[in-house]
């Protein structure tokens, strides 16, 4: 009866090792792991494993709340301080464009072909009910986005908007910077987040998208101007157009996880579906950047129908160059699973 | 039959109400690698909201200075300071978001400032990806109803109502979820902990002096009338007035409970009130070296209604 009960030996003989790890813990927090001494960085990884083996016991045997709390609160701390996330910003992003980016894309072709169709459906649709009958056109395009092209607009004025005589009054800079939030940003976000909503809101996005396209290509036609506004379309255009495809693709292949889960749980197919499909969003946010610079400069300043096309087209082969051939390298087949970006 | 069920089930209820509620009710269970699981405190919905908005003041702030230095400089013209400006919101949403938990493991700096913490809910250590989309959704799920709410809405109906009928999911989803995770949580299967701080406190048993210990000596029919529940509610009482040993409010609550424990276990001897907080302690000991010995040999007790002790939860 006069010796120490039970658990107050088995709190004395591990007390120095508890606090020893709570002093590191809280010195990893504070200045970061790197700066570690080399005793403490040793003796983290073991320090914490006893006080999990510790917490373990104590809850068994121990009925003095104060050290089942602490040991729960320090493993928990320590836990942290473990198994915290250990990537360079440098390493992750080299990876993300080498590696993990191209090879989500392949492996959401099939999403971003039924996107792709999606869309090209919408345009002929549009395209054929606007050389029809003009007055289609108001169905499809709202007033802002319209600028005073439409039916009723001369030749003259559109050739006017294509070949930038009325060059935009903030500049070249000021051009890219409203780009960014323009109407194509937003499409591509909302086609990507609402598409969890069974896939529901993205293709009629997808359709939307591509009728827009369609009426403006039928009124340009009508117009006999077909081809310039081609040539004024694609410099970004095909940029803009694949990036909207390919967020809608992802936003497409988490309503499809979420319509068949297949043998998993909703949320589990979700999960796993996500992994591709927010690679899908960065990409395509990437390129919308990069169409904003283009849109933005190569526009105004570049007005030569061969230039602006090969300008469009070579970025558009340049991205379809990454997605096809990057991250094909040896061992890149066999990291697909464990890739943890 | 059923009907006797029902009354049953409701006598237990009220049983399970007199233990008194924990400040904060709702918990997550993680199973780390090394098999322990820890139990965290989930980060309450005013909590994320203040979080998030010290975020939004740090963010909003920095852009602001930058502009105003680069307006003060006058380094660069009005069209590339537009584009600029536009970079720099770009920058300071989602990006910055991202950043900051990947470098200070979980954390952002208006997390921090409030102690929350960003884990992965399967155990393992928080992946880039999981706080890559945690962040993505945030720009549907908090900025843009925030933005809406700001603003003030647009001229279309659809669009307005729309806009209100994601308000309330986006609100509706974590307030009823178990670990209030909101949509980007559950789909990068993360949640927002309380920061734990260790904090060892001094073993009550430690205090205890030998001689108080030899002068109350209790039978093993004494300390057979108390659970583990019991114990702790007299641990915390008798830590709870370490720094105010002296005031007669303490002395005269410890008399009224060593009364009424010595009438429940049949302890003859009342002490006088100088050795009152000496016999509880005494008898603090010996229940706890008697149950823990008892529990060592498979015979757990949770409190005095001889229930079995609460299984721990299942890790998830």
């Amino acid at each position: 009866m006069n010796a120490p009960i039970r658990s107050t030996r088995f709190r004395d003989e591990r007390e120095a090792d508890w606090k020893r790890l709570s002093a590191i813990v809280e010195a990893a927090e504070k200045r970061g792991l790197s700066r570690l001494s080399f005793d403490d960085a040793r003796d983290l990884v073991l320090l914490y494993r006893q006080a999990t083996n510790s917490l373990s016991v104590a809850r068994e045997i121990s009925l003095d709340l104060a050290v089942v709390r602490f040991l729960e609160s320090l493993c928990a701390r320590a836990y942290l301080v473990v198994y915290a996330p250990r990537e360079s910003l440098s390493g992750l992003v080299s990876r993300f464009f080498a590696r993990s980016a191209p090879q989500a894309v392949r492996r959401s072709l099939p999403a971003i072909a039924a996107a792709f169709f999606l869309t090209a459906f919408g345009a002929v649709a549009a395209y054929a009910l606007t050389a029809d009958d003009a007055s289609w056109f108001y169905a499809f395009v709202p007033g802002d986005l319209a600028s005073g092209r439409g039916p009723g607009a001369s030749a003259e004025a559109l050739r006017r908007v294509i070949y930038g005589e009325d060059v935009q009054p903030l500049g070249e800079l000021g051009a890219f910077a409203t780009y960014l939030f323009s109407h194509n940003t937003k499409v591509a976000l909302f086609a990507f987040a609402l598409g969890i909503v069974f896939c529901v809101p993205s293709v009629i996005l997808l359709l939307y998208n591509g009728a827009m396209l369609g009426a403006f290509v039928a009124i340009h036609v009508d117009k006999q101007l077909g081809l310039d506004f081609m040539g004024w379309l694609t410099i970004h255009g095909v940029t803009e157009l694949a990036a909207i495809i390919i967020a809608s693709a992802g936003g497409l292949s988490l309503g499809y996880a979420m319509l068949f889960p297949g043998l998993k749980s909703r949320s589990a197919a979700l999960r796993h579906a996500g992994r591709d499909a927010v690679k899908l969003a960065i990409v395509a946010a990437i390129m919308l950047v990069v169409a904003g610079v283009l849109e933005g400069i190569g526009r105004q300043v570049v007005t030569e129908f061969w230039a602006r096309l090969a300008i469009g087209w070579g970025a558009g082969l340049g991205w379809a160059l990454w997605f096809a051939l990057a991250g094909r390298g040896t061992g890149a087949a066999s990291a697909v699973e464990t890739e943890p970006v | 039959m059923a009907r006797w069920r029902l009354g049953r089930r409701s006598k237990q209820d009220t049983r399970a109400h007199r233990r008194p509620p924990e400040a904060n009710p709702k918990r997550l269970t993680l199973a780390p690698p090394e098999g322990v699981p820890l139990h965290l405190d989930v980060a309450g919905l005013a909590a994320r909201f203040g979080a998030q908005f010290v975020d939004f003041v740090i963010t909003t702030t920095a852009m602001i200075g930058i502009i105003l230095a680069l307006l003060f400089a006058d380094l660069v013209s009005g069209a590339a300071f537009t584009a600029l400006a536009t970079l720099l919101v770009l920058v300071f949403g989602t990006p910055y978001y991202i950043a900051c938990e990947l470098l200070m493991n979980g954390r952002t700096p208006g997390k921090k400032m409030l102690g929350l913490r960003v884990v992965s809910k399967d155990g393992s250590g928080l992946s880039t990806h999981q706080i890559v989309v945690r962040n993505l959704t945030k720009e549907v799920e908090v900025f843009l109803p925030a933005a809406f709410l700001l603003g003030g809405g647009e001229d279309s109906f659809w669009f307005n109502g729309f806009m209100l009928v994601w308000l309330l999911v986006v609100i509706a989803v974590p307030m009823r979820n178990k670990a209030n995770q909101r949509i980007g949580d559950l789909i990068a299967d993360t949640a927002v902990v309380l920061e734990p701080r260790p904090l060892l406190l001094p073993d009550v048993a430690e205090a205890v002096g030998r001689t108080a210990r030899e002068r109350f000596v209790f039978s093993t029919a004494q300390l057979e009338h108390y659970g583990a529940y019991e114990l702790q509610v007299l641990e915390r009482l008798l830590r709870g007035g370490e720094e105010a040993r002296d005031s007669r409010e303490r002395q005269k609550g410890l008399a009224r409970i060593g009364e009424r424990i010595r009438a429940k276990i049949g302890f003859e001897e009342t002490p006088p009130p100088a050795e009152e907080e000496a016999f509880l302690k005494s008898f603090y000991v010996a229940q706890r070296a008697f149950l823990e010995q008892k529990k060592l040999m498979g015979e757990a007790r949770a409190d005095k209604f001889h229930r079995e002790p609460e299984p721990a939860p299942e890790p998830r």
